[in-house]
């Protein structure tokens, strides 16, 4: 019965992840099926989208003795905190001794999935499925670039086209003037590109901001600003990338929040309706 | 309701949409059987409605894999969401109760005929029922209703069970 494995898969893909994590024992077949990299995404499409409530809650949490950030999972239902073995494996360059720890960042969820990586650029960014302990690791944008020395900032931002592909995009935005960096990934294609842009020399941009809720899983989001002279504060704006037509897109803020002086006055969160 | 149209002698005029509507076609079971089904509820399977269009075989269309039974079921559903009139409400009454009956392997034969007839609102309720039953059971549970021999040690297993403890946590009774 159901000896057909897409159906199969197909119909587990429908579990929530405790089940899952019991039923990857019932034969070994079925291990290989949940551990798999696609049936993450069709987990995702099919349990994470139609999952009406939060039901596990993340902790990321940095090892002063082994000098790297674990992750771990507990699920409401569950009376303990589960640590996920896989995640605190090394996958992630290890922070070395005397560095801050916090050159590290986190972006997500969006539909079950984080994104994990540091701030240089020649390191790898991880794709995580935290719940069943599944990490894509994205190859290293091999795009030259002659500004190295450039003191500059990296934003990460992921999410799926209409074709359900997976794309990160990567800011590099300068220090000093000049016109940001923007490199794009797609999945389906396995390769980095160069992408032409509309941002401009001057603006800065600041903390990714997540969706209120999966399904705007299309749209990248930060909180950008302008500097203006000292005494004007800042132009502040949501930046947008979409992921369809790989475009840039701005909008305005009310404008009361330009009197903000610094950035870190601002905060912005999407609301539901 | 539409009032029904009456020609001029008093006769109920079917509307020629309507008449579309409800031309029929035979769906032919992999044992033989032939079931009629009206052109408006067969085009809800995406696969038939493309056969449809490549009018194959004169208005009967062979499905080799899948059974008789499976498939009255399969044009039950089809002829209740083709059903003028009926809300989305009734809809979704009419599934509950229609899946409700089912066993696994029943469900099993009906998801595998709703993914080869492409016809996603079966295939999704069919897998989440499926998944409601089985989601709080054990693993002896889920071998014994889909017939699966454990291919597992028994140390390989209780390594397993040791380690990710909290997913054996709240697991419903084989009892039932």
């Amino acid at each position: 019965m159901c000896n057909n494995g897409d159906i199969l898969s197909e119909i587990l893909s429908y579990l929530p992840v405790k089940s899952l994590w019991r039923f990857k024992t019932v034969v070994k077949s079925w291990q290989d099926i949940i551990g798999s990299w696609a049936f993450v995404k069709l987990h995702q499409e099919n349990y994470c989208n139609n999952c009406s409530n939060d039901k596990g809650i993340l902790v990321q949490v940095y090892d002063g003795t082994t000098y790297k950030w674990k992750l771990l999972t507990k699920y409401i239902d569950c009376s303990k905190l589960c640590r996920q073995s896989m995640l605190d494996a090394d996958f992630m360059e290890p922070i070395r001794r005397n560095e801050i720890p916090f050159y590290q960042r986190m972006v997500g969820p969006i539909d079950c999935l984080i994104c994990i990586h540091r701030i240089d650029r020649n390191t790898v960014i991880a794709l995580c499925n935290p719940s069943l302990a599944r990490t894509l690791f994205l190859p290293i944008s091999p795009i030259s670039w002659n500004r190295n020395s450039d003191a500059y900032q990296r934003y990460v931002g992921f999410g799926f086209d209409i074709h359900k592909d997976l794309k990160v995009v990567q800011l590099f935005i300068l220090d000093y003037d000049g016109k940001p960096r923007v490199e794009i990934y797609s999945q389906s294609t396995n390769t980095w590109k160069e992408l032409d842009h509309e941002i401009h020399n001057d603006m800065h941009v600041k903390n990714s901001i997540m969706p209120y809720k999966n399904g705007s899983s299309s749209f990248s989001h930060w909180l950008a600003f302008k500097q203006l002279r000292q005494t004007d504060g800042a132009n502040y704006s949501l930046l947008s990338f979409n992921m369809q037509n790989e475009v840039f897109e701005r909008t305005s803020v009310p404008h009361c929040v330009h009197d903000a002086e610094y950035e870190r006055q601002v905060k912005l969160r999407f609301l539901a309706g | 309701m539409a009032p029904k149209n009456k020609n001029p002698n008093g006769e109920n005029v079917v509307p020629e949409v309507q008449q579309k509507k409800t031309q029929a076609l035979i769906l032919k079971s992999s044992d033989g059987e032939e079931f009629s089904i009206s052109k408006s509820a067969a085009g809800l399977s995406v696969a038939i409605k493309n056969m449809m269009e490549d009018d194959c075989a004169g208005g009967v269309i062979p499905l080799p894999l899948v059974d008789g039974g499976t498939l009255a079921r399969v044009i039950t559903y089809l002829n209740k969401h083709a059903e003028d009139g009926a809300s989305d409400e009734d809809k979704r009454k009419f599934d509950e109760e229609f899946l409700s009956g089912m066993e696994v392997d029943v469900l099993c034969d009906v998801a595998l005929a709703g993914n080869y007839l492409d016809i996603r609102g079966l295939f999704h309720d069919v897998c989440q029922r499926i998944v409601n039953g089985m989601k709080n059971k054990s693993v002896e549970w889920v071998r014994k209703t889909f017939r699966i021999e454990s291919d597992f040690t028994a140390e390989e297993e209780e390594q397993i069970k040791k380690e990710y403890a909290w997913a054996w946590e709240g697991v419903d009774s084989d009892a039932d």
